[in-house]
């Protein structure tokens, strides 16, 4: 079960968060001077912005290609239960049976209610002060990144248990 | 805004939800981990058997998951038993 992906495909997603998260910094600082005309963008900013947006972009780039080359692997050896990676669906539900699904519905719940607090509460603090543009999307990671972690350790808990 | 009032009903519906989440989980018993060992089957084998993953039979042995009446039936077909001789609630 530890190398069936979608166990793993949260921390693929949190991986993929986390590199965003620096990409932000390039992308939302005042620093960042970004000029469009009808042909061209140019996107000028200062040397450390610039230096994360270029180095999140390329460690964007070859963790995609790592994900991609994983994802034909676990496809080529799983035939029957293949994963497309533009699915709507989550990929990481597990729903091969009753009892696989009902961990999955317990986990989801627990999604659900750490969304349902903290997005209302986010959008307040939001509202109430004056918050940067950039910690407005860190704080938005932050839920994604929270509600795949909180998906895979209660996943990744039931499953321990099962194995004991 | 929550008030007071709103606050303390909020927590008290929570904890009535995990005291009802936890005896639902306490409420049913089984024997299925016995009687698997009885007739030397693994978790793998028995799920098998009755088309499951072996984490869903560890989940019933456990008592984390409550079958349905379909997969009751079949493992107590494969277990040679009375559903209700596999199955019951903790109460009886």
């Amino acid at each position: 079960m530890k190398q069936d992906f979608r166990m793993t495909y949260p921390l693929w997603n949190m991986a993929f968060i986390l590199i965003l998260a620096v990409m932000s910094v390039g992308f939302t600082s005042s620093l960042v001077n970004v000029t469009k005309t009808d042909s061209s963008l140019s996107i000028e900013t200062q040397a450390v912005e610039g230096f994360l947006l270029f180095a999140a972009l390329i460690a964007y780039l070859v963790l995609i290609t790592i994900y991609l080359i994983a994802l034909q692997s676990y496809n080529r050896k799983n035939p029957g239960k293949k994963i497309s990676p533009f699915s709507m669906r989550p990929p990481e539900y597990m729903e091969q049976d009753e009892g696989m699904t009902f961990i999955t519905r317990k986990a989801v719940q627990k999604v659900y209610t750490f969304i349902t607090w903290t997005l209302p509460f986010f959008a307040l603090i939001v509202m109430l002060f004056p918050i940067p543009r950039l910690f407005i999307v860190w704080g938005i990671l932050a839920v994604a990144f929270g509600q795949n972690l909180i998906y895979y350790v209660e996943m990744h808990r039931h499953l321990k248990e099962a194995a004991e | 805004m929550l008030g007071k009032l709103d606050l303390m009903l909020i927590m008290h519906y929570i904890m009535l939800y995990k005291l009802y989440m936890k005896r639902g989980l306490r409420m049913l018993k089984n024997r299925v981990k016995e009687l698997r060992a009885r007739y030397g089957y693994t978790q793998s084998e028995l799920g098998k058997q009755v088309d499951v993953t072996r984490q869903t039979i560890a989940f019933i042995e456990k008592g984390e998951f409550s079958p349905s009446i379909t997969l009751s039936l079949k493992l107590a077909k494969v277990l040679q038993v009375e559903v209700g001789d596999l199955f019951w609630l903790e109460e009886e």
